[in-house]
């Protein structure tokens, strides 16, 4: 039989092993420390993420909606939650004619019923392809080489069936496309041409279902995205249109995105100094604990000295047991952070957006809202 | 503590949550009384496999014999997968990413029936030692 020298690592092990009950709490200790700080870190990475494609992804300085519908058309914008408001569509044309306008494109919104198993309520956003400058440049899986009339662009959390088709108010349509993921509302709607919305907003009246009597699709439009002339200042643009005529709500797009981005820099502050707090805690308990353990093993540190461990190897010896107990500790926490939150991003992501809506929107508008009705 | 009375009560919590939970903490999709989404059927059938395995778990508090043990562990790592397939590949849930059963329960019960069995292997493993022990 050979006889190894005992190494500062076996007798670490050894020593957490023979006390499994304190050694099970250090660990759920730390393991808790790591869940917190890895859930935050990736909340507040993500939300920012989101952020930044939302800018990227309007693609139009200046946004025009009815009087009264900003706060609808953020709702679509952020959350994917599906409304639908009019104006005539004669603005367009009123609009290229402002002084700084580089170039417009109307959109015309639509909503559906729930269709069939699984499908929720679903925001249709029609556009020309002509002027448009805000959705087709997003395709990222393209099915068919030019969206006719009778096909649709689907966002990214849309899914169609095998044979890539989409059924609504009773009829079928194919899919042609679908849009990168932005992690926004606007992947939860469907778009297509200004003809295929005329369609769809025939069939839905034919099912019954009324959006407002009076009016006509073809002479309608939802909003109006505006591109500005280099060299021209957003304010001033903004005063030009509301000069031009009445009834309109004109939304600088950088100013809500820089909103919601205050609203999350907020949020992210408040992760962040939870987190802070939880550390210095933990780091502080950590520390009474190892100490008073280090304290109650006076005998056992003075028979290792008596058997000629100097001093340096039996604090590395305390040290191996702490970084142990960390290791262990860090590693399950993380994990299991990464398990749930990855799990469940997508409920975490849906929440964190409908409560900038409670801000946004205000409570009267939670009444009508159909996406929330699962939660 | 014997590892049969840890092992058990563990089983019998993450059976109990497998059954009760797509009901209640995280429930599949409200129905509106006119159509039943397949999620449905996904809450209807983890009731009888979320049962099986807290029986088996309170069941593995009571067994002694380690052959018996390792069997039950077996039968509920078997739970475990046939829990976890349910709502991803024998029944599934609704297509829509953002709908509850698809966001909360099916995560959920892949996280409980990924519980089970890693439990189930690492007591397999652990009662097998035991049995080793004995024969020695």
């Amino acid at each position: 039989m050979s006889n190894k020298p005992l190494t500062i690592w076996q007798l670490a092990v050894a020593n957490i092993k023979r006390k499994p009950l304190r050694t099970a709490g250090l660990i759920i200790i730390v393991a808790l420390v790591a869940f917190v700080l890895f859930a935050g870190g990736i909340l507040s990475v993500s939300l920012k993420n989101g952020l930044e494609s939302m800018k990227e992804r309007l693609g139009a300085d200046l946004l025009v909606v009815p009087v009264g519908y900003d706060e609808g058309v953020e709702g679509i914008i952020v959350k994917g939650e599906p409304a639908y408001f009019y104006f005539d569509k004669s603005v367009e044309t009123e609009l290229e004619k402002v002084e700084g306008v580089k170039s417009v494109s109307s959109q015309f919104y639509l909503t559906s019923l729930n269709q069939d198993c699984c499908s929720v309520p679903v925001q249709f956003i029609g556009f020309d392809p002509e002027t448009d400058f805000s959705i087709q440049p997003w395709i990222s899986e393209v099915y068919s080489k030019d969206i006719k009339d009778g096909e649709l662009i689907i966002g990214s959390d849309i899914t169609a069936d095998e044979n890539n088709r989409l059924k609504f108010f009773g009829e079928e349509y194919t899919v042609a496309a679908k849009l990168e993921e932005t992690g926004t509302g606007l992947d939860q709607a469907v778009y297509a041409n200004m003809n295929t919305l005329v369609h769809l907003f025939g069939a839905a009246k034919e099912k019954g279902l009324t959006f407002i009597d009076t009016i006509d699709p073809e002479s309608s439009v939802s909003s109006v995205l505006v591109r500005l002339e280099d060299g021209y200042d957003l304010d001033e643009v903004t005063h030009n249109i509301r000069a031009s005529s009445d009834g309109l709500q004109v939304i600088k797009t950088k100013s809500m995105v820089t909103g919601i981005a205050d609203d999350l820099d907020g949020l992210v502050s408040v992760i962040y100094v939870f987190a802070a707090l939880f550390l210095v805690v933990v780091l502080i308990m950590l520390v009474i604990v190892f100490s008073v353990t280090a304290n109650e093993r006076k005998k056992e540190f003075a028979t290792l000295r008596a058997l000629g461990a100097s001093g340096k190897k039996l604090a590395s010896l305390v040290i191996t047991e702490a970084l142990l107990i960390c290791g262990i500790g860090g590693s399950a926490g993380t994990i299991v952070s990464a398990v749930i939150v990855l799990s469940f991003s997508t409920y975490i992501g849906d929440r964190l957006s409908s409560d900038k809506d409670l801000r946004f929107i205000g409570e009267d508008r939670l009444d009508t809202c159909n996406t929330r009705r699962f939660f | 503590m014997r590892k049969n009375y840890i092992f058990g009560a563990l089983f019998t919590i993450a059976g109990l949550l497998i059954a009760i939970g797509p009901k209640t903490i995280f429930a599949v999709c409200a129905s509106d009384g006119e159509m039943i989404m397949k999620c449905f059927y996904v809450a209807q059938t983890e009731i009888a496999i979320g049962a099986a395995i807290a029986i088996l778990g309170i069941v593995l508090i009571f067994l002694k014999n380690s052959a018996a043990q390792i069997t039950a562990s077996i039968a509920l790592a078997l739970n475990g997968i046939t829990a976890f397939l349910i709502p991803n590949v024998l029944i599934g849930v609704c297509k829509s990413e953002h709908m509850h059963c698809n966001a909360v329960t099916r995560p959920a019960l892949n996280i409980l029936g990924a519980l089970v069995i890693v439990l189930a292997a690492i007591g397999i493993v652990l009662f097998r030692e035991k049995d080793s022990k004995a024969n020695e």
